[in-house]
């Protein structure tokens, strides 16, 4: 093994390490907003986990839609919750009565796709090239020639989820809009006071 | 291939450890003077009688979302724009990567309009 | 020519120490990451000096705007005032309110700073491909865009740790606003991708090589996504017109109310920082990046790195002419325009841009 591999590996173990310390951290801490925080951690240690293995968009998309964006729809969605400080969200042992078993279920369908999935590997001989750009050129001509109708059905996916939290979200709104103004116009009335 | 974002990782660490050290020069070096009254939390002079963390509009969330809407068309828009001038033109395929993402685009922008119309993008 | 001169330097240097490590038994991988860290310490001490200067250069640009002098008592025209200011900072006192999140309160700040320094990771400096740009990713912008955009959570996190309102509605309106700018922000640069066909931002700026015309800023067909890029980094930079998340008047002083200290310090680092590295990008998407206006010309002695520098310089000028020039806008206005306005200006932009290229006006190629 020369250096650059025994680095390799170093560096795997050390984003791998993290991402799962973080990813435990998410279920075990009991304040829900360092969950959100070690969550986000998680997502990070997986975008590095993309960018060893040279899946450049993957890192980018990671980052950029993950850790930026659901890390801040998460965040946001606890601040609608009522009762984000309080100590424990962990429930008793019925939560663990469903919860572990569908917890193994869970795991073995994932494991199951991944150990019986086709892998299709790129062009090269399951290499990725390191060329700039090669990888990213070939996702986007795949995208517009093999999986065209997939990506246009990608849009649709994406109107629908739109649509869809707008509704749920409006519902939401009609239900207990008095509560939520009155926390913002605390703040706001504090400012015109000052 | 670790060592391709190498140098991401070493501005992580980096970063981090100049923090560490300048706040540990700060550490050593500031006042510590603290007395109840200082450490109460500001609020135009009055003390605060309830923690901050209270529940914010639904507006901040519908945001977020379109935010994140847009950002995953962002990410498939990436990758066609790095081929569009290759793939356009006489010789390859024309105009047909152009009206591909214009489809795409469109029914995006549907979503935008749907979420104009509705009041959505109103903040107030 | 200087250019070459420096790169020649450049060159020479690196040569002599891999031949010295090769000569003392020390592997490739060893001298890399000894590569990596000279270029972290050149980027530290170069965003610290930016800043520095930029901070100068906001209180005299502040000051002739409002016909004052700005600071003229620490050394000559008053050059030491922000490294004494510096300097003040570290002294003070660190005062953590008593109801905070003790961790989320230092963790923001630090967090804000990291990921600003860590965008300048992909910034080519100079047309060398060694210590000049540290590494030529080949999704350089979209690094630059996700790391930039990590600096919110940063916020978020510190206004929650510091159980502030002013701070935590501070930091809401910072994430809401950069969130939504960012997508703009993001159209913008899809449509400079389009043009130079690359992520990178050596290709990009390479794409724009050969003469002044050749700048993004001088393609008609960039005019849209240019001006989106204006609007929406000025906004993602949170300086007024676009400064809601700190607005004074009705906020205190935003997601920062509870910091001082050092930990205010970093807010104020990162801030500038992510500044400078959106001035260097918007230099390089659209005017060229470290290329000399007139290649062939006199201007080719002067090195790349200063004409980067000089054109960022410029835009953050600009930027500071702009902000004490213009009022600040309404939460409400801000929001709206973002959706209503540099949303759609976005689809617009890259349907222009995109049938420019497909239809060939995009040029031969790099």
């Amino acid at each position: 093994m020369t250096w650059a591999d025994w680095f390799d590996q170093l560096a795997f173990f050390v984003v791998a390490g993290i991402t799962i310390v973080a990813a435990a951290g998410v279920v075990f801490v009991p304040r829900i907003i360092h969950a959100c925080l070690c969550l986000l951690v998680a997502l990070i240690g997986i975008a590095g986990l993309y960018g060893l293995m040279a899946a450049h968009l993957l890192l980018a998309i990671q980052l950029l839609v993950y850790a930026g964006g659901i890390a801040v729809l998460i965040l946001f969605a606890i601040m609608l919750l009522h009762r984000r400080s309080d100590g424990g969200i962990l429930g008793g042992t019925r939560n663990l009565i469903i919860g572990l078993p569908a917890t193994v279920i869970v795991w073995f369908v994932v494991a199951a796709a991944v150990i019986f999935s086709k892998w299709h590997y790129l062009p090269g001989g399951g290499t990725v090239s390191p060329q700039a750009d090669s990888n990213v050129r070939i996702i986007g001509e795949l995208l517009l020639s093999r999986h065209l109708l997939a990506f246009e059905l990608v849009s649709v996916v994406m109107l629908m989820a739109l649509v869809g939290a707008i509704i749920i979200a409006r519902e939401d709104r009609s239900t207990d809009s008095g509560q939520q103004v009155a926390g913002q116009q605390t703040g706001e009335s504090g400012g015109n006071a000052q | 291939m670790a060592l391709e974002y190498g140098p991401v990782g070493l501005f992580v660490i980096g970063g981090f450890v100049f923090a560490i050290v300048a706040l540990g020069i700060a550490y050593l070096i500031r006042p510590a003077d603290t007395y109840d009254r200082k450490l109460i939390t500001y609020e135009c002079g009055i003390v605060p009688l309830t923690p901050a963390w209270h529940r914010f509009r639904i507006s901040y969330y519908i945001i977020a979302l379109l935010f994140l809407i847009f950002e995953v068309e962002a990410a498939f828009l990436f990758p066609w724009a790095v081929v569009l001038r290759d793939l356009s033109g006489p010789q390859a395929w024309g105009l047909l990567p152009l009206a591909e993402m214009g489809i795409f685009l469109g029914i995006l922008l549907l979503g935008l309009v749907y979420a104009w119309r509705k009041g959505d993008l109103q903040w107030n | 020519m200087a250019n070459t001169v420096v790169k020649t330097i450049l060159d020479v240097i690196r040569v002599w120490a891999e031949n010295l490590a090769r000569h003392w038994g020390i592997p490739p991988v060893f001298v890399s990451i000894l590569a990596w860290i000279a270029a972290f310490v050149f980027v530290i001490v170069l965003v610290l000096l930016m800043v520095l200067l930029a901070v100068y250069l906001e209180r005299k640009v502040s000051g002739y705007i409002q016909s004052r002098l700005g600071p003229m008592r620490v050394g000559p025209i008053g050059l030491f005032q922000t490294p004494m200011d510096a300097l003040k900072i570290l002294t003070k006192e660190d005062i953590v309110p008593r109801d905070a999140d003790k961790i989320m309160h230092t963790i923001g700040p630090v967090f804000f700073f990291v990921v600003a320094v860590a965008g300048y990771v992909v910034i080519p400096w100079d047309r060398g491909a060694i210590a000049a740009r540290v590494v030529d990713l080949n999704i350089g912008v979209l690094l630059v865009m996700a790391l930039s955009s990590l600096g919110l959570l940063g916020i978020m996190v510190g206004g929650w740790g510091s159980n502030n309102k002013w701070s935590l509605l501070g930091a809401m309106r910072a994430v809401a606003q950069m969130i939504s700018y960012e997508v703009a922000l993001l159209l913008a640069i899809v449509c400079v991708v389009m043009q130079a066909g690359s992520l990178s931002l050596a290709a990009i700026t390479a794409d724009q090589g050969g003469s002044l015309l050749q700048w993004n800023i001088l393609r008609w067909w960039m005019w849209p996504a240019l001006l989106l890029y204006v609007i929406a980094s000025a906004a993602e930079s949170k300086r007024i017109p676009f400064d809601i998340p700190e607005a004074e008047s009705e906020l205190v002083s935003g997601y920062h109310t509870e910091y001082s200290g050092m930990k205010f310090g970093f807010f104020f680092l990162g801030e500038y920082a992510h500044l400078f590295v959106i001035a260097l990008i918007g230099t390089i998407l659209f005017l060229g990046g470290w290329q000399s206006p007139l290649p062939g010309s006199i201007a080719d002695f002067v090195p790349g790195f200063i004409w980067l520098m000089a054109k960022a310089l410029a835009i953050i000028i600009i930027t500071m002419w702009v902000r004490w020039t213009l009022p600040r806008l309404r939460v409400d206005q801000l929001m709206q325009f973002a959706w209503k306005g540099l949303v759609p200006l976005g689809f617009v932009a890259i349907l222009v841009t995109g049938l420019a290229v497909a239809l060939g006006l995009g040029g031969g190629g790099i």
